[in-house]
């Protein structure tokens, strides 16, 4: 009996020791650590249990640990705000994470400064990305007004789950190749996204909007109006120019524009909405569906427009460089109410952005695709000076010297040479301009195309330059800087025509010599340089040779003399703390996408899921 | 006037006067190469008609002073040369001085005796043959020389020279008291905020310090005589004035609230500087007083020194060597107008090189 009892105590020992070891084997783990870090007590028992719980719940269902950590304001200053250091040490003290690799997110936040801050480690950082953790970031601390501090560390617990729980469906409906790749915390890189919490329309709906989303199939309804005028902002003639527009477009490009106004977004996202409507109207053309949705919603509590692409085509075209040029466009017709008029200006930059690849194209500029086939503008002239002078800089009589000289310079080195100047660069930057503009208008002498544009923007200082063939052998660096500097003068005095004599002057002297001059100022410039280093130089020469020079000084110091010295008592008191403030704002970053054009701010996201799961982009903008 | 005794080292072979070797650290007599250990001597023949007093232990100048001879007397001492019988009348610090008729060394013994004795005596170590020596090498790898100096400049007169130094040694303690601040940066929504705290220190120090010397000579620089150090003091020998012979000495006369000024001001503010030190771990820290009591007691001894001119053209450049360590201190010539030249030789070569290789890059098209 006796015996009996003892093996029983013996192994009753055995598992409950095992049990735990079992567990941290396992990855389950070590509950000892508390869930929910709160020194000051800002939470009452009950909401702080609630999270305790609900971040266990988390953990076994994700494998994945959570962490709430309530920061207070003395730890705030202690940490010097570095909250990331913080989650850190906490990460580390409190030997948090999930399985071998210590899955974990540590998500802080301090009420009193409104400082919010979310770190991932271990399989955790892999699957939750940095946009996702911005999104995260960016949307918790709206929850406080509403739920408080509770509501903050909540919703960071919901979005997270909500992340995970779309990652999770995207592998469910992928091919099993890609599945496979996602489930080791790689994404690939087009095509597949990771949705937002999708919110879904409660109460009345739509009337195209489908009763079952989840068992929706695309399909295309090539009959589908191409304006959908549900606010009523067009007039019938524009409702009927933009359809015609719309199908224009349609034909030359292959892809799909849609315009549609409504009074509300039910609830949705703005870009969401519109998504859904592309979505579940059978719009876009080809197995990705590709074309531009432009929704206005004039909800008066929410009043803006958003673009949606969709189709990776499209999506690659709808750069946030582009759709900041588009949206400036259209946001000041917008704020005029000048609807129909932008958006058939609108319907102009969408025909440019597919056929050309930018909103807003020159002439000149080939549609992309054709074949283009380079060719020499002065075919059988030899090389020429040209002035191309669209912003205007020049007199007629300026015009005439310059381009004279130009063309003497051209004769003498066999090069060809462009003055051009413009007050637009078409929404591209200007080096890709420039070369653009050499290459699609035929400039360039003989086989390497020898030549420089010489190009000029109203309201900059600077000199832009294009070179190829032998000039550009010659188009140093170095010369490059000198040209620049040489015209910088004359440019900020808005002395144009002084600017590309001078430009000019210098070109033929580098074509000559193989260098351009150096400015006086310049030789000044190194001078002083040079008397610097030779005065530094001379003076810490002139320094050791003084200081071996020493004369006899009284000594006042008897530290070669102390035979012992004892600190006998030490005492330090805090007396008080002053405080001071400097005015400092951070740089904001856009939060995955945002921009400026035309004196508003768009917002854009280069990857979005609409209610059907399908993948946008997106760009709008209130007004 | 008055005559006073003297003492002379004869030779006691020939009866020619004897000096004290610095090399051998024996007294030689250069006549018959006669060599003694200092050891050996007798007391002195004549004995001082003072009685000697009692010492007075400690620095305790008030009782000393009764000893001094006032220089303001009227009466100068009169002293009589033993080998060639003229009438000598020295400075009144000085102790042993070379008789300028026979050459004949005189220790005045009077102003040795009792409470004037020095307490001890560190002898010559170098001789006066080795000071051109350590003349060219305190002079060497001075490169604001002016050029042409050595060939220009001529030793003067060498006197080696006993220096009275109070040697102190003493115990600081106290209090010193500092202000001290600690900041910390952090950022707070638009605003970058600085939180600053005050703190009052307090360091109660205690400090021992010992061989501490200081000249008590009135007539000597005292920046001269502080660059001299250190002397090592456990050479420090029981005083004979035989070590005196061939050599001058004085005797102290500096007034003893400077001698012991300047000891204690060096010792309290090495004394701050190490409460100082123990304030670790502040942004900044401000001395704000104290309250240190000093103990000091002194000895008196002679220090043995160099002392000359180096002469050149119209100017003379005192220096000093000390006798023990051949350490050489003193006065260099400034000429302005070298110093300028060596600077912008220096420059002005570099510049010369840079703007070289600038034109030559500009020509290779760099």
């Amino acid at each position: 009996m006796k015996r009996k009892a003892a093996l029983l105590i013996a192994a009753f020992m055995i598992i409950s020791l095992a049990l735990p070891l079992a567990a941290f084997a396992g990855g389950l783990y070590d509950e000892a650590s508390p869930r929910l870090i709160d020194s000051g007590e800002a939470l009452d028992e009950a909401y702080a249990q609630d999270l305790i719980n609900e971040s266990q719940l988390f953990s076994e269902k994700y494998e994945m640990d959570i962490v709430f950590v309530i920061v207070t304001p003395d730890e705030y200053r202690d940490c010097r705000g570095r909250l990331g250091s913080m989650a850190d040490d906490i990460y580390d003290a409190g030997r948090y994470g999930w399985g071998e690799d210590r899955s974990a997110a540590i998500v802080l936040w301090c009420p009193e400064y409104e400082e919010y801050h979310y770190q991932a480690y271990g399989r955790a950082s892999e699957l939750i990305d940095e946009d996702e953790i911005e999104f995260i970031s960016e949307r918790s601390p709206g929850y406080q007004e509403e739920y408080g501090d509770w509501g903050v560390l909540y919703a960071s617990l919901r979005l997270t789950s909500n992340y995970l729980d779309d990652l999770s469906e995207a592998v469910n409906t992928l091919p099993p190749d890609i599945a496979g790749l996602l489930q080791d915390g790689q994404l690939p890189d087009q095509g597949l996204t990771v949705s937002e919490d999708p919110q879904p329309i409660s109460g009345e709906k739509p009337y195209w909007y489908p009763e079952n989303v989840a068992g929706f199939q695309f399909f295309h309804d090539e009959n589908a109006p191409r304006v959908v005028d549900n606010a009523d902002i067009f007039t019938p003639e524009e409702e009927a120019a933009i359809e015609a527009r719309a199908w224009e477009i349609i034909e030359r490009t292959g892809k799909d524009v849609v315009v549609f106004t409504d009074t509300s977004s039910y609830g949705l996202e703005q870009n969401v909405y519109c998504a859904d409507f592309y979505d579940f109207n059978g719009y876009g053309f080809g197995p990705e569906r590709e074309g531009l949705c432009l929704l206005f919603c004039m909800d008066p509590n929410d009043r803006g427009f958003m673009t949606v692409a969709t189709g990776s085509e499209t999506r690659a075209l709808f750069t946030q460089s582009s759709s900041n040029s588009m949206d400036g466009l259209l946001y000041d017709y917008a704020v005029s109410a000048r609807y129909g008029e932008g958006v058939l200006s609108w319907m102009d930059t969408v025909e440019s952005l597919y056929t050309k690849g930018v909103p807003f194209a020159p002439d000149w500029l080939p549609d992309a695709g054709e074949g283009f086939v380079r060719f020499h503008r002065g075919e059988g002239k030899g090389p020429s000076g040209y002035i191309d002078d669209k912003a205007g800089f020049f007199t007629e009589e300026e015009a005439r010297a310059l381009s004279a000289k130009a063309e003497r310079i051209s004769r003498e080195y066999g090069i060809d040479i462009l003055i051009h100047t413009t007050r637009d660069s078409y929404g591209m930057s200007r080096t890709e301009y420039n070369e653009l503009y050499y290459l699609y208008n035929g400039l360039g002498e003989g086989d390497s195309y020898d030549g420089m544009l010489l190009a000029g923007y109203p309201y900059s200082a600077r000199m832009y330059m294009y070179s190829e063939g032998s000039v550009s052998a010659k188009l140093t660096e170095v010369n490059r800087e000198r040209i620049e500097d040489h015209c910088a003068d004359h440019l900020n005095d808005y002395e144009e025509y002084e600017a590309f004599d001078t430009a000019l002057d210098d070109l033929e002297h580098m074509m000559k010599t193989g260098r351009v001059q150096r400015s006086l100022s310049s030789w000044i410039g190194t001078g002083a340089l040079g008397s610097a280093l030779g005065g530094i130089f001379g003076g810490a020469s002139f320094g050791a040779a003084k200081s071996t020079m020493k004369t006899p000084r009284t000594k006042t110091s008897a530290r070669e003399y102390v035979r012992s010295f004892r600190l006998l008592n030490q005492s330090d008191v805090f007396l008080y703390t002053s405080t001071s403030s400097v005015y400092d704002p951070p740089q904001r970053s856009s939060g995955g996408g945002g921009g400026s054009g035309g004196g508003h701010s768009s917002s854009y996201h280069s990857s979005f899921s609409g209610s059907s799961g399908a993948s946008h982009s997106s760009s709008g903008s209130k007004f | 006037m008055s005559k006073k005794d003297v003492l002379e080292q004869k030779c006691p072979s020939c009866g020619a006067p004897m000096r004290y070797d610095a090399a051998s650290g024996k007294l030689v007599c250069d006549w018959c190469g006669t060599v003694l250990d200092i050891e050996d001597q007798e007391s002195p023949s004549e004995s001082p008609q003072q009685e000697p007093e009692e010492k007075v232990s400690g620095f305790d100048y008030e009782a000393i002073k009764n000893q001094v001879i006032d220089k303001d007397a009227l009466e100068l001492p009169i002293y009589h040369c033993k080998s060639c019988g003229a009438e000598l009348i020295s400075a009144w610090e000085q102790v042993s001085l070379t008789c300028p008729y026979c050459r004949n060394n005189i220790v005045l013994t009077d102003k040795l005796a009792g409470s004037l004795r020095p307490d001890g005596i560190v002898p010559f170590n170098i001789s006066s043959d080795e000071l051109p020596g350590a003349v060219t090498r305190f002079y060497k790898n001075k490169k604001l020389l002016p050029k042409g100096f050595f060939s220009r400049a001529s030793m003067g007169n060498v006197t080696g020279l006993y220096v009275p130094f109070w040697v102190f040694e003493g115990r600081l303690e106290g209090n010193v008291n500092f202000g001290a601040t600690k900041s910390i940066s952090y950022r707070q929504g638009d605003y970058r905020v600085t939180d600053t705290k005050h703190y009052s220190l307090s360091r109660e120090v205690s400090l021992d310090f010992d061989q501490l010397p200081v000249d008590a000579s009135e007539r000597l620089d005292d920046a001269l005589m502080d660059s001299l150090e250190p002397f090592d003091l456990r050479a420090v020998k029981d005083f004979d004035p035989a070590y005196l012979a061939g050599f001058a000495a004085d005797r102290f006369d500096a007034p003893a609230s400077n001698v012991e000024a300047r000891a204690k001001q060096r010792m309290l503010n090495t004394a701050y500087a190490s409460a100082r030190n123990q304030c670790a771990g502040y942004d900044s820290v401000n001395e704000r007083g104290g309250n240190i009591m000093a103990q000091v007691k002194a000895r008196y001894l002679l220090l043995p020194v160099y002392i000359f001119d180096i002469i050149e053209g119209r100017k003379n450049y005192s220096l000093a060597v000390n006798g023990q360590s051949g350490k050489v201190v003193g006065e260099l010539p400034n000429d302005r107008a070298y110093n300028l030249k060596y600077f912008l030789l220096r420059a002005g070569a570099v510049l010369g090189a840079f703007m070289l290789y600038s034109v030559a890059r500009y020509f290779m098209g760099a």
